[in-house]
Order: structure tokens, then C-alpha cells, then sequence
């Protein structure tokens, strides 16, 4: 897949992942991974862009005796992807024209 | 390699840009290396082995760093693109134009104002020889006028490379590093 494409769609897929709950690295990983192709080395950069965008926000909890960074979905992020999902039918129409069917 | 080894080498790559970038980096890889084992049951060596090459990880969070225009100091970031243009042969016609682009700033620039500065000091000396030596006011006259033509325009030749010399060498890094990445992030992704 184009790769200007793919990493749109990945800030979008984390940030879905992250709307349906509180996540950290490795648990984002492994639920993306069944949908896209996604490596820590993809990740770690989405993750620091969302948050320099601030549509998420971080907090560390203890759990079972270690430190987990957590990723939580802000009021922008949300905004994010309604934004985007809005944007869809504008982009099925483009698909359309470009398979022939318009 | 162990833990110790690969962070390291990250470390290394990153610490231009903070201790606090670097430290986020590390500590991001090491909790998804720690989970990895603590849930899969694989080795430490085999956790590490799965992320890839740190030195190629590091160029990528470098790259993505320096794209997002967080330079602090501009001549760090040129020798950071040389250095990391050196890792890879996919990459050596961009160290190329990027070494050939950076001589011809500062040789340009050195020798304009050795060209200014020798303007100056020559009709400095040429106009006090006339006076004291040859006694003659008026090729004295114009040669001291001369030299400060030479050195003013040799003061404003300075002012502009500190205000804007720095930021063109900037924005050359910044665009040579976008295509860097264009070409990193063609041979990325998982395993």
C-alpha cells in the first residue's frame, strides 16, 4: 500500500483502537496487527505525532509490578476521526471514479 | 545483542536531539521488548532480534525528528545527515549532493569575504603608503574610500550569513532528510 496512504490510516486505526479503550504499546500493536501490517518503528512516530497534535494524552500505571505507558483518546482525537469518517463518502466516490463505475 | 547493546546504539544516534527524546525512545522499546517476553515466553535476543536493526530505527525516529523541524542547532543536524547518509549505499548519491552542497556554501561564503576582507586591508595599506610615503592626499583619499566600500559590504556579507546563512543550511537538511525518509520508509515495516 502507498505509504503517505497506509500512515493516514494507521493515525486513525490508533486512534480508534485508543477510542475504544485506554491502550498501551504493545496490547495497540498486537490489536492492530490482525487488521494491518503495523511495527513498533511504525508506531512509535504515530503515537508522537497524535500527541504533539494533542488528540491524545499519556499516563503511566502500574501493572503487576511494572511501569505500562498508557495512550488516552482526547476530545480532539475523537473529533479526529468523526472528521474522517466524514470525509469517507467524499473518498468512496473518488474509488468509484477511479474503478469506472462513475 | 542484549538490551544494553541495542539501547546504546540508540542512545548514541539520539542523544543530539535531548536526553529527554532519547530517554522517551528507550523507554517505548524497552516496555514493548519487556511485554513481548513476559507474554510470548521468547527470548530477550529473539524479543530484540524482531524490532530490526537499531541503528535503522534510530535513522527513522532521527529523520522523523529533524523533518518535524525539531533542530535546535543547525550545523548538529547537518553532521547528523552526513553521519547517518554514511549508513547506507542506497543512500550515498544523496551524501553526495549533500557534502557537494554544503562545500559550495562555505566556499562561496569563504571566499567572499576573503576576497571582501583583502579588498579592504589592501586599500587600507595602499592609502596610508600614499599619505606617509608618497605624500599624495589624494590617491590616499580614494583608497581609504575604497576600503570602506569593501568593508562595509564585508560586515553586511557577515550580518546576512548569521541571519539567513544558517537557516538556508537548515532548510537544506531538512528537505535532503525528507527524502531520506521517503527511501527508509520504502524498505520499511514488520517482519
Amino acid at each position: 500500500m502507498d505509504t503517505q496512504l497506509k500512515k493516514g490510516l494507521l493515525e486513525i486505526c490508533v486512534l480508534a483502537e485508543l477510542n475504544r479503550q485506554d491502550s498501551y504499546g504493545y496490547q495497540i500493536i498486537k490489536d492492530l496487527y490482525k487488521i494491518v501490517n503495523i511495527s513498533e518503528s511504525t508506531l512509535y512516530p504515530i503515537l508522537k505525532r497524535l500527541e504533539t497534535h494533542s488528540y491524545l494524552t499519556t499516563y503511566t500505571k502500574e501493572f503487576d509490578g511494572r511501569l505500562r505507558k498508557y495512550y488516552r483518546i482526547t476530545e480532539n482525537g475523537k473529533a479526529k476521526i468523526q472528521e474522517f469518517c466524514r470525509e469517507w463518502s467524499s473518498i468512496t466516490d473518488i474509488i468509484d471514479f477511479i474503478r469506472g463505475m462513475k | 545483542m542484549n538490551k544494553r547493546d541495542f539501547f546504546r546504539i540508540i542512545r548514541k544516534k539520539l542523544n543530539r536531539f535531548g536526553d529527554d527524546v532519547a530517554d522517551d525512545a528507550v523507554e517505548f522499546y524497552e516496555e514493548i521488548i519487556n511485554e513481548k517476553i513476559r507474554e510470548t515466553g521468547i527470548s530477550e535476543e529473539q524479543a530484540i532480534a524482531d524490532l530490526g536493526d537499531p541503528n535503522k530505527l534510530a535513522v527513522e525516529m532521527a529523520s522523523d525528528l529533524v523533518a518535524a523541524n525539531k533542530l535546535k542547532n543547525p550545523s548538529r543536524g547537518m553532521f547528523w545527515l552526513l553521519g547517518s547518509l554514511a549508513l547506507s549505499p542506497v543512500l550515498l548519491p544523496l551524501a553526495i549532493t549533500a557534502f557537494t552542497l554544503y562545500i559550495v556554501i562555505f566556499s562561496v561564503w569563504g571566499s567572499l569575504t576573503i576576497a571582501f576582507g583583502g579588498a579592504a586591508i589592501g586599500s587600507i595599506i595602499g592609502g596610508v603608503y600614499s599619505l606617509f610615503v608618497l605624500g599624495n592626499i589624494g590617491t590616499s583619499l580614494i583608497c581609504l574610500g575604497g576600503a570602506l566600500i569593501a568593508a562595509a559590504i564585508l560586515s553586511a556579507l557577515c550580518i546576512v550569513t548569521f541571519k539567513y546563512g544558517l537557516e538556508f543550511i537548515n532548510l537544506i537538511t531538512v528537505k535532503l532528510v525528507r527524502k531520506i525518509k521517503k527511501k527508509t520508509d520504502k524498505g520499511d515495516i514488520i517482519k
